[in-house]
């Protein structure tokens, strides 16, 4: 080769210089947050509650399961900033730890939907064939009735204490340590596990259909076709080509996947079938407080407000990550 | 058409048939059941009298080659008779194990008396306690089919179910359909006014903020469609009946009032918790909305009719509603499901005799007929729902081909 070539090109050049990756990455933040301010305070409520949750020993004022004898049904004040229950806890330091629940919940939920709904609907809508019939004949019946009602009784069969249950989950706390023992819910493991693995489990089932119309269309672009006539292995192009292309649906779908999953956490936790031994959100709205709340408001608003908020912050970040990432999903749901 | 509803409709047995297997195999794995909730310790009456009647009744079998029959327990001796309790008492785990800790041989028959009389009386007395409660709950499974295994049961749940026999709860003794028959009405009116204030609140509200796309009205009616969605019914329920009780002094009545019996009393009772489950789920109703009426308004016809000079108003009541309300009828014939599962608390905070919180309570007391009915009626009701929203559709827009 001639020298000339070798040289690097040096002055005025159409060569924009690419800024570095870190540079990038903050750009593409804030051009997110001027364009979807709704979902950047959304995004702020996950980074919120995931910190929460992880300095939550360190946030609350008392310690779990803490009472003050003598200050019952309090309001709040500078002492309980979110006032006191029935038993006289400190509503304040419930909530923080609540958070742990939350976030534990929401991040094993969705993971759990994502690797069951990414592996099922990519060996069903790639295969297709047979093994997609059955896959979508169980699918129907997954996703027949409500899914509160397959969550109800899924949990109450995974969680009857006293005897041995399934693979000794249903065992309760009296195995593994104590959850009295700290301020960490994974103390609490078991039920926490059973209500992970339960709402994964169900929620899953839409999801796949979604990660399979999602495989149907990447498949039918021809650059699948072109791989598989230059004898790509079908390993090799659900690796490289199928799954990189449905990755903006999988994270939409996981985004909006949390809302649903901390919304199903709260009803359970509500109706008492969730995980008991730990303070969580949705037990703390149930129980006394239905009794209680007329005449001291504060016991149910401040626990409702925590999981509204959540919530409506997961679920608006889904939306904006969904018109960002993957504008075709628009209006599902 | 004819041939597509036929061949939806035997479709749908499979998937029923599936989910009959998937509930009988889950209740299965209940570790307890309802026999152990039914029967406590004290239901059998505890003591030697209930040993003794149990032992009358052949229930606790003689387990030793040389234990006296039982048959003629009457006629024997009274030494013979505690003989042959000591054999039977020598049988059980418990002793058993403690005899083998202490390594004394029980296949002697002398030694045997000798070892289990000198158990104090008091953990005598528990163990047979124990051993008649065992038998009295087998006795009472086996009357109720409960030791039939999973093919059996479920066989014998589905031919009774095809002749319309639903089975009968095992804590409660009705009937199964009976009790749904008084249940389902009120669910349906539950859902029924639901939908009715779900829609009238998300319809209108979703057509303007589709038509007046990225306006402030939008912004405010998409963020509260979110915040509708992100609301948990129980404590917009909660709060509802807090603030009514506060602010009005109004206290919603503690028992369900039949609809044809007294319609005012049943209506004041139902409008709330209906409203509240209308509200939740409208949020998704007016998302729904505001993108098919969006999908619509691209139209090619919608660009004509503005081009030709129709007024703004003429083209959105003219063109629009019209072609996007049939896809709209259709999404509230999806949302059934969702009205169903989210009836389960409402029905629990108000009260209400429904089905949802029947299978709450079937849930928690481990009564498995009323759990296998309910969740397959729920099934077919969604099932039938699901055939006749595409049906439906179909059959008012004549672009759609069913195959």
């Amino acid at each position: 080769m001639s020298a000339a070539s070798d040289t690097p090109i040096t002055g005025d050049t159409f060569v924009r210089p690419q800024p570095s990756a870190p540079v990038r990455a903050w750009r593409a933040t804030i051009d997110f947050i001027k364009r979807k301010p709704l979902g950047a305070f959304g995004a702020f409520i996950l980074i919120l509650v995931v910190v929460v949750a992880i300095f939550s020993p360190w946030i609350a004022r008392d310690a779990i399961g803490q009472t003050h004898s003598g200050d019952h049904l309090l309001p709040p004040s500078s002492t309980y900033w979110f006032g006191t229950d029935h038993n006289g806890r400190d509503i304040y330091s419930r909530i923080i730890y609540g958070a742990q629940v939350t976030a534990l919940v929401g991040a094993g939920t969705v993971i759990l939907v994502g690797l069951l709904s990414v592996t099922i609907g990519l060996i069903s809508g790639y295969f297709m064939g047979t093994i997609d019939f059955i896959v979508q004949r169980v699918v129907d019946v997954w996703i027949a009735f409500p899914a509160i009602f397959l969550i109800l009784t899924m949990v109450a069969v995974l969680q009857t204490t006293g005897n041995l249950g399934i693979l000794g989950l249903g065992r309760g706390p009296d195995w593994g340590p104590d959850p009295r023992g700290g301020p960490w819910i994974w103390n609490t493991f078991p039920r926490t596990t059973i209500v992970i693995l339960v709402l994964g489990i169900v929620l899953a089932g839409g999801a796949v259909r979604v990660v399979r119309s999602a495989v149907l269309s990447v498949k039918a672009n021809p650059y699948i076709e072109a791989a598989q006539v230059i004898g790509a292995t079908n390993n090799r192009i659900i690796w490289r080509h199928i799954l990189p292309n449905i990755m903006p649906t999988v994270i939409v779908l996981a985004t909006v996947q949390l809302g649903v999953a901390v919304l199903a956490e709260a009803t359970l936790s509500f109706l008492g079938v969730g995980v008991t031994n730990f303070p969580t959100w949705g037990q703390m709205l149930s129980g006394r407080t239905q009794d209680l709340m007329a005449s001291n408001m504060h016991l149910g608003l401040f626990p409702g407000f925590a999981i509204f908020t959540a919530v409506f912050g997961f679920n608006m970040l889904g939306d904006a990550l969904r018109d960002v990432l993957d504008p075709r999903l628009r209006g599902s749901r | 058409m004819t041939q597509y509803i036929i061949r939806r409709i035997l479709l749908m047995i499979p998937t029923l048939l599936g989910v009959s297997l998937l509930v009988t195999g889950m209740i299965r794995l209940l570790p307890g059941d309802a026999v152990d909730i039914l029967v406590t310790e004290n239901a059998v009456g505890g003591g030697s009298m209930a040993f003794d009647q149990l032992v009358d009744e052949e229930l606790v079998e003689p387990f030793w080659e040389d234990a006296p029959s039982f048959d003629s327990a009457d006629d024997a001796s009274f030494a013979d008779r505690q003989d042959a309790e000591l054999d039977v008492l020598a049988r059980t785990a418990i002793v058993r194990d403690r005899a083998s800790e202490e390594g004394i041989n029980l296949e002697d028959s002398e030694t045997r008396r000798e070892y289990v009389g000198a158990i104090p009386s008091r953990e005598r007395q528990e163990i047979r306690n124990s051993l008649a409660l065992a038998a009295y709950k087998d006795s009472i499974r086996a009357e109720l089919g409960l030791d039939k295994g999973f093919v059996g049961q479920w066989w014998s749940w589905l031919s009774n179910a095809a002749r319309g026999d639903l089975g009968q709860s095992i804590v409660g003794s009705q009937r199964v359909s009976d009790e749904l028959g008084r249940r389902l009405p009120v669910t349906f009116q539950l859902g029924a006014l639901a939908m009715f204030f779900g829609a009238i609140i998300a319809i209108p509200t979703g057509i303007i903020s589709a038509v007046r796309q990225d306006s402030m009205i939008d912004y405010a009616v998409r963020s509260s469609a979110v915040a509708m969605i992100a609301l948990p019914s129980f404590f917009l329920a909660t709060l509802v009946i807090a603030l009514l009780s506060r602010m009005l002094d109004y206290s919603f009545p503690l028992y369900y009032a039949q609809l044809w019996d007294s319609p005012g009393a049943n209506l004041e009772q139902m409008v709330m918790p209906a409203l509240i489950l209308g509200l939740s789920l409208s949020g998704v109703l007016m998302r729904l909305t505001r993108a098919q009426m969006l999908e619509v308004m691209r139209q090619d016809y919608i660009r004509t009719a503005r081009s030709k000079g129709l007024a703004s108003n003429a083209v959105v009541t003219g063109h629009a509603i019209r072609n996007a309300m049939l896809p709209i009828i259709t999404i509230l014939g999806i949302q059934i499901p969702v009205l169903i599962g989210g009836s389960v608390v409402i029905e629990v905070i108000f009260g209400l005799p429904g089905v949802a919180v029947y299978l709450y309570r079937a849930i928690n007391e481990r009564d498995f007929p009323p759990i296998i009915a309910i969740n397959m009626v729920i099934a077919l009701i969604v099932v039938i729902a699901n055939l006749v929203t595409d049906v439906a559709y179909a059959y008012l827009d004549p672009r759609v081909k069913l195959s």
